[in-house]
């Protein structure tokens, strides 16, 4: 949990809990209605879109469509001579997690291939367009020797039966889960257009040991929970940790000498360093999109202001007074404005304000609390944490930068910290649940369309998701 | 509801946890006797390209940049196989064309005789001009379709057989703005055989998002469950060309 969550709400949140989520909105509903419904009817005659054509007569109207996943196959990758290959089918399998994991693909069941279906490269389109597959991925594994590893991959349109990307890589042959990430990046790219999110990784907070004095450390990992590292050794609790979005560094909560304080982790060399030692205590980092700042709240004479810090040794701008609790703060990707949460109204709620701390307005007004909220690296949307009288449990949701469409997509126990990946199109939160001996804790992913949530798989329980930038 | 927040208080921080034991990364949530934290292991170091096998066929794609990978060019197509040569049954004959006219002393006769025993050596040289002319104002049109024949209710009917096989990626930014359209043709029994992005939307496919969608809007009239389409009979048994616009909503 994160501390700023425990300073504005010391005593359980679940005690604000009512009943019912009758005021909530079903994502499933959103989506169809975004869409406009897939079983409306078409009109009868659609006006013509043939610019100064009339003769031509009105063009045949396809609407209603579907949100569906595009069917890809993805051939295992085999060894030399087409043989097969125990590294090939480790990356093919990666890869169909990643695309499985978009909502994007639907990556066809293998047992479904017809054997010999690609024969010197060259795929047997028949074989694939009877599966339905719109897109095929092939390719093969060499050992280069010296524990090198080459990749070739490509991608076919199997209606057209064109080749749309042809790639080969070298690697060590430990980095092959790397690779199958980054064959899965090009693939939604091409088949998406927009850059994929799968070559990155997520910072979080493992935690291990009894309820009472459990043990929290900095960890990250894979985005899909694998290659999970411990950064910090557990002697000094860490919480709210945040991926810098220009460089492999971090910036979290670290109560070394019992004196909760912000801190930069450098994953190049293992290295902390002190940023946030000032106030009562410091919490809450966040950085600038340029990563060369960070946002954090100072605690004082009972608030909390939020202040700006150079870590370029300019020095600390104080952005909000504190004569309420300002915390949680979080830059637009163009870092001309900041959201933030306050109780400057008299309960938690999310305002807007520019960059050098002017012109503050609240944009949420739900029968609730909110808190943590996070903008997406494409500017268009706001997730946050909900929680109100009227709702059954807290909320995950996401509203447009001016407060407007608000969407719940996702509910439970207890639910937050979200973290957008890369592109926008997933938010990545962690769901508490309470058990017999004490409560688990999972990081989990949904689009932003509120389909598709998964959980991530990690070592021990874990919190406070961040979200890193591309690798590559 | 709107309950005051209590003011914040400064957190007592828990005391130093007793060495825990860290559990590796492969364990799972039972907790494990703690260890040092290991730091990250540094990125791979980024690795020289090497050259791709074949001289490529399409322009090579620029490197992409990995701190830890080697990209290659773009690779050139997989050779294609060769079809296997038609073995010849065990009742084949050579089949002889006779001479339809042995005696003819037509010319367009004689010219055939001569152009048959010629061996074609060489490709035709016969090709498209680029440079035609033609009336400047003169009638048809680069984007003629067949859609003046159908009805509303063949239109209807048409949009509604292809609807099923209609999909969009719901999260991408500007869908509800997009709107597509398509030439498509079709063939004698009324089955889609080609389909391009129609002339005035070809400008928009630099979006790679709109590309995205135009591209599933040529899948989706295509797909062999909705491509053949419910044509009048009467305009069955030639080529048809039709204008589609695809429009995500209702």
């Amino acid at each position: 949990m994160k501390i700023s969550s425990r300073i504005l709400s010391p005593f359980s949140r679940r005690s604000l809990l009512g009943t019912g989520a009758a005021t909530l909105i079903a994502p499933a509903a959103l989506a169809q209605s975004m869409l406009g419904g897939g079983g409306a009817p078409a009109p009868a005659a659609a006006p013509a879109t043939a610019p100064g054509n009339s003769n031509n007569g009105p063009a045949i109207n396809v609407s209603g469509a579907q949100n569906a996943p595009i069917p890809i196959a993805v051939s295992p990758f085999s060894g030399p001579s087409g043989a097969a290959s125990d590294t090939g089918g480790r990356i093919t399998g990666v890869l169909s997690d990643d695309l499985n994991h978009s909502g994007l693909f639907r990556a066809i069941d293998p047992s479904s291939f017809v054997p010999n279906s690609v024969v010197n490269g060259t795929p047997v389109w028949q074989n694939w367009s009877i599966l339905g597959a719109q897109a095929l991925i092939t390719g093969d594994v060499s050992d280069l020797g010296g524990g090198q590893l080459r990749v070739e991959f490509r991608l076919w349109n199997v209606a057209s039966q064109a080749q749309l990307q042809g790639t080969a890589y070298t690697t060590t042959a430990d980095n092959w889960r790397r690779i199958a990430h980054i064959i899965g990046d090009v693939v939604y790219q091409q088949m998406v257009g927009e850059k994929g999110y799968f070559d990155s990784r997520v910072a979080y907070i493992s935690e291990v040991g009894p309820v009472t004095s459990p043990i929290r450390r900095l960890a990250v990992m894979d985005y899909d929970g694998a290659n999970s590292q411990f950064l910090t050794d557990g002697s000094a609790m860490a919480l709210s940790p945040m991926y810098n979005p220009t460089r492999q560094q971090l910036a979290f909560v670290s109560f070394q000498n019992n004196n909760p304080r912000v801190y930069l982790f450098d994953l190049q060399t293992g290295t902390e360093r002190l940023v946030g030692g000032f106030g009562d205590m410091t919490i809450g980092p966040r950085f600038s999109p340029d990563g060369n700042s960070l946002l954090m709240s100072v605690s004082r004479n009972g608030g909390a202001a939020i202040v700006r810090v150079s870590l370029n040794g300019g020095g600390t701008t104080e952005l909000t007074d504190s004569s309420s609790i300002n915390v949680t703060p979080c830059y637009s990707p163009d870092g001309s404005q900041i959201v933030f949460n306050s109780d400057r109204d008299g309960n938690q709620q999310l305002f807007v304000m520019n960059a050098d701390g002017s012109g503050a307005k609240r944009i949420s007004y739900g029968s609730g609390q909110y808190a943590e909220p996070c903008w997406s690296p494409r500017g268009d949307l706001i997730a946050y944490t909900f929680w109100g009288s009227d709702v059954g449990g807290f909320s995950i949701g996401v509203m447009q930068p001016d407060g407007s469409g608000e969407r719940i997509l996702s509910q439970g126990f207890l639910v937050e910290a979200t973290s957008f990946c890369p592109n926008g199109r997933v938010v990545m939160f962690y769901r508490q649940t309470p058990t017999a001996s004490g409560h688990d804790s999972r990081l989990v992913t949904i689009g932003v369309d509120g389909f598709n949530e998964r959980l991530v798989d990690t070592p021990t329980n874990a919190s406070d998701p961040s979200w890193g930038p591309l690798l590559a | 509801m709107a309950e005051k927040q209590p003011k914040p208080q400064p957190i007592q921080a828990p005391p130093p946890p007793p060495p825990p034991p860290p559990p590796a990364p492969e364990q799972k949530p039972t907790p494990a006797p703690p260890a040092p934290a290991p730091p990250p292991p540094p990125p791979p170091p980024v690795q020289t390209p090497s050259v791709a096998p074949t001289p490529p066929p399409p322009p090579p794609q620029p490197p992409q940049k990995t701190t830890s990978t080697a990209v290659q060019p773009k690779l050139p197509l997989p050779p294609v196989p060769q079809p296997p040569a038609p073995e010849q049954s065990p009742t084949h004959q050579k089949q002889v064309t006779k001479n339809p006219a042995p005696l003819s002393q037509s010319v367009l006769n004689t010219l055939l005789k001569l152009k048959a025993l010629q061996k074609q050596t060489t490709p035709p040289t016969a090709h498209y001009n680029p440079d035609q002319g033609g009336a400047p104002n003169g009638g048809g049109s680069n984007q003629s379709t067949s859609n003046s024949k159908l009805s509303g209710a063949d239109r209807s009917a048409i949009g509604n057989h292809v609807r099923p096989c209609w999909t969009v990626d719901a999260g991408a930014p500007g869908l509800s703005t997009f709107s597509v359209n398509l030439m498509v043709t079709t063939d004698a029994t009324g089955t889609v055989r080609q389909a391009a992005v129609a002339p005035q939307d070809q400008d928009k496919l630099s979006d790679p998002i709109f590309n995205a969608y135009a591209q599933r809007a040529i899948e989706a009239v295509m797909n062999y469950q909705c491509a053949t389409l419910p044509l009048p009979s009467y305009m069955l048994g030639q080529p048809q060309t039709f204008l589609f616009n695809f429009t995500p909503g209702s």
